[in-house]
């Protein structure tokens, strides 16, 4: 699903890594980690196309309307009105979506409302939320939007250990049912989860076997 | 027979009728991306940009051009695309520069009309672009068509790309993962918001876009959470404005541009003191 042949990626004058070479197969379960700053970002984002890959091949096979993709807390939009059933459905409106019908996609808040547990936020406005409550408003648009390929950047940020269980434990399903997980966390239980984990480092990146699908 | 009692009259005026027009359509347009401005913390770009339109104006002058609309566009539109481009908030450097193109055009818009104007009263030319001076009661029918063109375009756009603008102003990377046309999206609003703050200093005047372009959209978020009520609520408020202002300053004798803005901020403050009533009750 996805293939990284000796990328180098980062940005114009400054390389983040070089020589990537990477495969995320359909249904691997991948956890990407590294110290702050080693590009475990920045390599998701060109995975996802919103970085050029400076050198190098970078193929992701999904099709973009069926990715969900967890992007971190930009502080600059805590200020946005919006509901958060309009967070989570506004991705799913747009065209390509594979979602055309507002009964499909009002289904598709629901049920990811429901798995973040958070069914009552449904029109609250996210200008109110606390961080915990903004992080799992943007991780249920991401699990609304995704049909083959869930993206998650450090997704156990600000929430509680309880909805940290919950979340590992819906991904086990997901992953079970054929989605294909790319993560970044720094999560030692994210880690445990995982079929494949990706360091990255000094030495490059290096790819170890997890636990057996 | 009172002011009050000649508005009738003056309302059945060709030229008022007009202006009435253009300015609901200016209105209109303002708050729409109004709102995206300012929830992307851009609000001085229309700033900018209607400081660089000042300047291209300067620049037809001193070319003798004889309707300076064209460059004036043109240039404002290059600069507006540059500024969607580039990104032009969120650090010191991107503020800064911001800052020193507003400046720098308005100096230069003025030196310019002071060493090539033929005009006796360079210092009222400068006040009627800056603050609006009467030229919305000056409008001829092609200006009213070009008005009544650009709202149906820009308002077209915001229908048309209503999901993948809040996407985009919400969360660019997120928008362009899901492979939405972002920089395409961008570069078209950059286009439109530059040939409507052209359009709007015959409404306004250059120095008070900005207050068209904030006010009705501040004023709708202190009243609503959903973006759908904001954009819809920033755009009554906006038209409702221009409107009353537009008529006090036909009553009262007043300037258009500040009259208007004036209102603006006056429906802003009532509405900020209701919001924050309700929210201590």
């Amino acid at each position: 699903m996805i293939e990284l042949v000796d990328a180098i990626i980062g940005y114009p004058r400054k390389p983040v890594l070089e020589g990537v070479s990477l495969t995320i197969d359909e249904g691997d379960y991948a956890v990407i980690h590294g110290e702050n700053g080693c590009g475990k970002s920045t390599l998701l984002k060109t995975i996802l196309g919103i970085i050029k890959p400076l050198e190098g091949t970078v193929a992701c096979s999904a099709n973009p309307s069926e990715i969900g993709y967890l992007t971190q807390l930009n502080p600059l939009r805590f200020d946005f009105p919006a509901t958060c059933a309009e967070i989570i459905s506004t991705g799913l409106k747009c065209k390509g979506s594979p979602f055309s019908k507002s009964r499909e996609v009002q289904e598709a808040v629901w049920l990811s409302l429901e798995r973040m547990g958070i069914e009552d936020l449904e029109n609250a406005d996210y200008r109110q939320l606390s961080g915990g409550q903004r992080q799992r408003v943007l991780i249920a648009r991401a699990l609304a939007a995704a049909r083959t390929l869930l993206v998650l950047d450090e997704p156990t940020n600000e929430i509680d250990v309880q909805t940290t269980q919950a979340l590992f434990t819906l991904l086990d399903q997901l992953n079970q049912g054929g989605m294909t997980i790319l993560m970044v966390s720094h999560d030692a239980q994210a880690q445990a989860h995982a079929s494949k984990l990706v360091h990255l480092g000094g030495d490059g990146v290096r790819v170890e076997e997890g636990r057996p699908r | 027979m009172s002011a009050l009692e000649m508005l009738p009259v003056y309302l059945s005026y060709p030229f008022v009728q007009a202006a009435l027009v253009v300015g609901v359509l200016v209105a209109l347009c303002c708050s729409l991306f109004g709102m995206t401005l300012v929830l992307n913390h851009q609000s001085f770009i229309g700033d900018s940009l209607s400081h660089v339109a000042f300047g291209a104006m300067a620049v037809s002058g001193m070319l003798q051009l004889v309707d300076n609309l064209v460059l004036t566009l043109v240039l404002t539109v290059a600069c507006s695309v540059l500024l969607m481009r580039k990104g032009s908030t969120g650090n010191a450097q991107g503020d800064s520069s911001l800052a020193m193109l507003s400046v720098g055009a308005l100096a230069v818009g003025y030196l310019l009309m002071n060493l090539f104007s033929n005009s006796a009263n360079v210092a009222g030319d400068v006040c009627g672009v800056l603050f609006g001076s009467t030229s919305i009661l000056t409008l001829t029918t092609s200006d009213v068509v070009i008005s009544l063109v650009l709202a149906l375009v820009v308002i077209a756009f915001f229908v048309i790309s209503y999901h993948k603008i809040f996407l985009i102003t919400f969360d660019e990377e997120y928008a362009t993962a899901i492979g939405l046309p972002v920089e395409p999206i961008k570069m078209a609003m950059g286009i439109i918001m530059a040939v409507v703050i052209v359009i709007s200093m015959n409404l306004v005047g250059a120095l008070l876009i900005t207050a068209l372009v904030v006010f009705p959209v501040r004023a709708a978020m202190r009243l609503h959470h959903s973006y759908k009520s904001v954009m819809i609520s920033s755009s009554v408020i906006s038209v409702a404005c221009v409107l009353v202002g537009m008529l006090v300053s036909i009553i009262v004798g007043t300037p258009v541009g500040s009259t208007i803005i004036a209102v603006d901020a006056v429906v802003y403050l009532v509405i900020a003191v209701v919001s924050y009533v309700r929210n201590v009750r």
